[in-house]
């Protein structure tokens, strides 16, 4: 399902199999959330800027990534 | 082939009027107009008819206006042009639940119907496809089409509820 949600997103089904996905939606109350879920992950994500972190969040984030990458080396 | 008409339908939509396919959130009153080839499932304003409702419940239904060409489809209708005209009030919680109740009852004697319900705690669209798809299971085992008796319980299920909301195309 979740290959197949990434594949519907990114327009990769043929139509009938998107029809088909489509009416399993909105049979499957699980796949229905996790769906929306998606979406509003998407939405929410497509929104955020640099400048909308805080400094804090920023200074978080850095470090962490600093650490990742030590520990990859 | 597609036709240049007005016509009603419906849309059902998640809470605050968006598609959980699309995600898009419908103006109210305002016509949304699709440029480009029309595509199931693609591009187009997607609607239903009344015999198509049980394939597509969501938490709102809308009655919307479709206009320019429109391709009427198995279970779906596609428009150049559409716009939510009003929110339909009656269809409910309770009446879905209504509707899952009423689409098993009347298929309860098929094996593992009503314990495939229970199992879904009567999810109404579930419930619905459920019954549904009993009932072509049947079918197709005494010889007949599955898809034929799948989708004449499908409309009976749209019938009923174009009827309990008080629907008209």
């Amino acid at each position: 399902m979740v290959e197949l949600v990434t594949e519907y997103f990114e327009d990769r089904l043929p139509v009938e199999d998107r029809l088909r996905f489509e009416q399993h939606i909105a049979v499957c109350g699980p796949c229905h959330a996790y769906l929306r879920q998606m979406r509003d992950t998407m939405r929410v994500t497509g929104e955020l800027r640099e400048e909308s972190l805080s400094d804090e969040a920023r200074d978080a984030l850095l470090t962490a990534f600093r650490a990742w990458g030590g520990r990859q080396r | 082939m597609g036709r240049t008409a007005a016509l009603r339908a419906y849309k059902f939509l998640c809470e605050g009027a968006t598609g959980v396919l699309s995600g898009f959130t419908w103006p109210v009153g305002d016509w949304v107009v699709v440029e480009g080839e029309l595509v199931p499932s693609r591009r187009g304003v997607h609607a239903c008819r009344p015999r198509d409702l049980a394939y597509w419940l969501d938490e709102e239904l809308w009655e919307v206006g479709l206009d320019g060409e429109v391709h009427e489809l198995d279970r779906l209708v596609v428009a150049r042009a559409g716009r939510l005209v009003q929110r339909i009030d009656a269809w409910t919680p309770r009446v879905a639940e209504e509707l899952a109740h009423v689409a098993v009852d009347r298929r309860r004697d098929l094996p593992g119907l009503v314990e495939d319900a229970e199992l879904w705690s009567w999810d109404p669209p579930s419930a619905a496809y459920m019954a549904a798809h009993a009932l072509g299971c049947a079918a197709r085992d005494q010889g007949e089409d599955y898809t034929a008796a799948f989708e004449g319980e499908r409309a009976w299920q749209g019938a009923w509820l174009a009827d309990r909301l008080r629907l008209t195309r």
